[in-house]
């Protein structure tokens, strides 16, 4: 192993992203394709094992560490970056190219860090370049959200770093290994700080406000990086953790109910983020060697799919500038192939059988049965059933048919439809032969999706599904305004927070400031003739000495003449 | 939708809960194996469930203008 096959990849990203602004302009989007693919090479050549360590201080930093399951995902990291950066191949603002490879850095180094301080370094280098790529919209609205955005962040951050120093306090390690279930204060600090990037129910609004107010070309890679690169963390250290085998089961049901509810098509996709990284969460917590595969799988495919799905409601914004249901219909005519290629998509995240949504998530299922949690089973498969209603029928028939709003789109750029192609062969390639992704998986569990009864099932179900909805199908159309969500409990008592906090403080100093600038005057005024204060003739008039010498000289006179009279009176006596 | 597609559609979904009955006994994973159609069934008013409950819960909470959070 010679020093070119075990190069980290996060330094290939890093090193891209900081050459990538002195470019010459047009060489930066063909530089943005060819980073992901050294890195990519740099994650299948690298051997298993520590590749990269470093000395500080008293510990041993991890930089570089290879093992089947670091290996997946950033397989599956760097393959995105390439098609993130191939569908934003025509954008030319560097900042925005640069915070792509960036933030695709950072979630590469998470997944390759071998100790907490290395993890927490990384997990935090994501944090504001996935901020940039929503201000990027250079909105109000974008901007406000990516604040939103930050600040969530940094406080997930600030969990984990609190996590880290304590666990490395009582026991001296930071290394990462698994964390005992219900141990320590600790890991329950680095739990929470990892749930908020994993998009966790409650913790995840976040996601959902900020997802679709970034670029079109941003959000591929937003939907890509930061919850996967958290569900890695989840299965490396939390496998087995059950409260994750609930919390997953109501992320998938709640990013249903709340898409079904949403009406900008990035919206709903974003939801269904979260209800997708619930059946991942799910694995994790079910940590069986079959439910982490699953949960490895179905973040591979939850990558590609969901890339795929932005992409393709990216083209219509792009094409349109709308993101409204209410506002788009009527597109097919002239976007067929954006339709046909987003289509892919939603059949691989609604598990139609020969996608490769099929093969990853009846494997987290399958793991839920066969640890007997029926009723997370049931749960879960319900969720899928509200998948399908909102990512492959609600969406795409209020976007491309439903009534025609006369809008006239432009025509999606080549590059868009080469990154979608990609996409979409990967998606039905890892359908149609489940084995080439199921080789890569951490543990040797046989799995067999194609089976009668599997599919059986899953036809029955998207069938009758396809007859409610088109039954009801003017129930779910979309409705202007938003549905609230957990973000109410700190956007509705901002205004509150702003009054105690801000107004309140304010009143009283300015209360204060006025009343010290009253005694200060009083002051100033009474100094300048301190006589008047006393005989009440505030004439304004200056402290003028000549005016009591007199006055003053006789007193002393008399005061004097008076003190002889006495001593002359004591000495004759 | 025409006639055509939906009676495509038919074939299909009777094809699907015809082969529900192929189950084979070891790949039977608990009572629900022996209802036929359970899935079709779970399919259809799972949809419903969602979509009803879905909005019962907009309309009595969560939906608001799309200024709610920029007024007052």
């Amino acid at each position: 192993m010679g020093i070119e096959t075990s190069v980290a990849p996060f330094i290939i990203m890093v090193a891209g992203a900081l050459i990538l602004p002195v470019l010459p302009k047009l060489s930066r989007s063909y530089v943005t394709l060819l980073i992901p693919l050294l890195a990519l090479l740099a994650v299948w050549f690298a051997p298993v094992g520590i590749n990269l360590a470093w000395k500080f201080m008293d510990y041993q930093l991890v930089l570089f560490k290879v093992d089947s399951l670091s290996r997946v995902f950033g397989t599956i990291f760097a393959l995105i970056t390439f098609i993130g950066s191939l569908f934003a191949f025509h954008v030319r603002e560097k900042a925005e190219q640069a915070a792509a490879l960036l933030y695709a850095a950072g979630a590469i180094g998470v997944t390759f860090a071998g100790d907490f301080f290395t993890l927490f370094v990384f997990w935090e280098l994501m944090t504001i370049p996935s901020a940039y790529l929503v201000w990027a919209s250079k909105t109000e609205e974008s901007g406000r959200a990516g604040m939103r955005y930050l600040i969530f962040h940094l406080c997930g951050g600030a969990l984990l770093f609190a996590g880290i120093l304590m666990h490395a306090a009582e026991t001296g390690k930071i290394v990462i290994e698994q964390l005992i279930y219900g141990g320590s204060f600790s890991s329950w600090l680095i739990l929470a700080g990892i749930a908020v990037n994993a998009a966790v129910v409650p913790l995840h609004v976040w996601l959902t406000d900020a997802y679709p107010k970034a670029t079109v070309t941003g959000a591929v890679f937003l939907s890509a990086l930061t919850t996967k690169t958290a569900v890695y963390v989840l299965l490396r250290i939390f496998p087995g953790w059950e409260i994750l085998l609930y919390l997953g089961v109501i992320m998938t049901l709640y990013g249903v109910v709340y898409a079904v509810l949403a009406n900008d098509i990035r919206g709903i996709l974003s939801y269904h983020i979260i209800s997708q990284v619930g059946y991942m969460v799910a694995g994790a917590g079910i940590g069986t060697q079959l439910a982490i595969n699953g949960a490895t799988a179905h973040a591979f495919s939850h990558i590609l799919y969901k890339a795929l799905l932005f992409m393709g409601a990216g083209s219509v914004i792009y094409a349109t500038g709308k993101s409204r249901m209410t506002e788009l219909g009527g597109l097919a005519k002239a976007q067929p192939v954006v339709l046909l290629l987003y289509m892919i998509g939603a059949f691989s995240i609604s598990g139609f059988p020969l996608f490769n949504g099929f093969i990853s998530k009846s494997m987290v299922i399958a793991a839920a049965g066969e640890a007997h949690y029926t009723i997370a089973m049931f749960l879960m498969t319900l969720a899928s059933v509200g998948t399908f209603l909102s990512v492959g029928l609600k969406l795409p028939f209020y976007t491309w048919f439903g009534g025609d709003r006369g809008l006239s789109p432009i025509a999606p750029r080549v590059n868009m439809y080469i990154a979608m192609t990609i996409a979409a062969f990967f998606c039905i390639l890892f359908g149609v032969m489940p084995d080439l992704l199921y080789v890569m998986l951490p543990f040797r569990v046989p799995f067999v999706p194609y089976t009668i009864t599997h599919l059986t099932e899953t036809s029955q179900i998207l069938i009758f599904t396809f007859a409610a909805f088109w039954i009801y199908r003017k129930k779910v159309a979309g409705e202007k305004g938003i549905a609230l969500d957990m973000d109410w409990f700190y956007r509705k008592p901002a205004k509150l927070v702003e009054r105690i906090f801000t107004v309140n403080v304010e009143t009283v100093f300015n209360m204060a400031e006025k009343n010290i600038n009253g005694i200060v005057r009083g002051l100033a005024v009474m100094g300048r003739n301190p006589v008047s204060f006393f005989t009440g003739k505030a004439d304004g008039s200056d402290y003028n000495p000549d005016d009591y010498r007199p006055a003053v000289g006789v007193l002393i006179v008399v005061t004097l003449f008076c003190y002889l009279l006495f001593a002359g009176w004591g000495w004759f006596m | 939708m025409n006639k055509l597609r939906w009676a495509l559609l038919g074939i299909v979904g009777i094809f699907s809960i015809a082969g529900g009955f192929m189950t084979t006994v070891e790949e039977a994973h608990g009572w629900w194996s022996a209802i036929p159609g359970f899935f079709a069934l779970f399919g259809f008013f799972g949809c419903l469930l969602i979509i009803i409950f879905s909005k019962f819960l907009g309309r009595i909470l969560l939906y608001k203008r799309e200024d709610y959070y920029d007024g007052n």
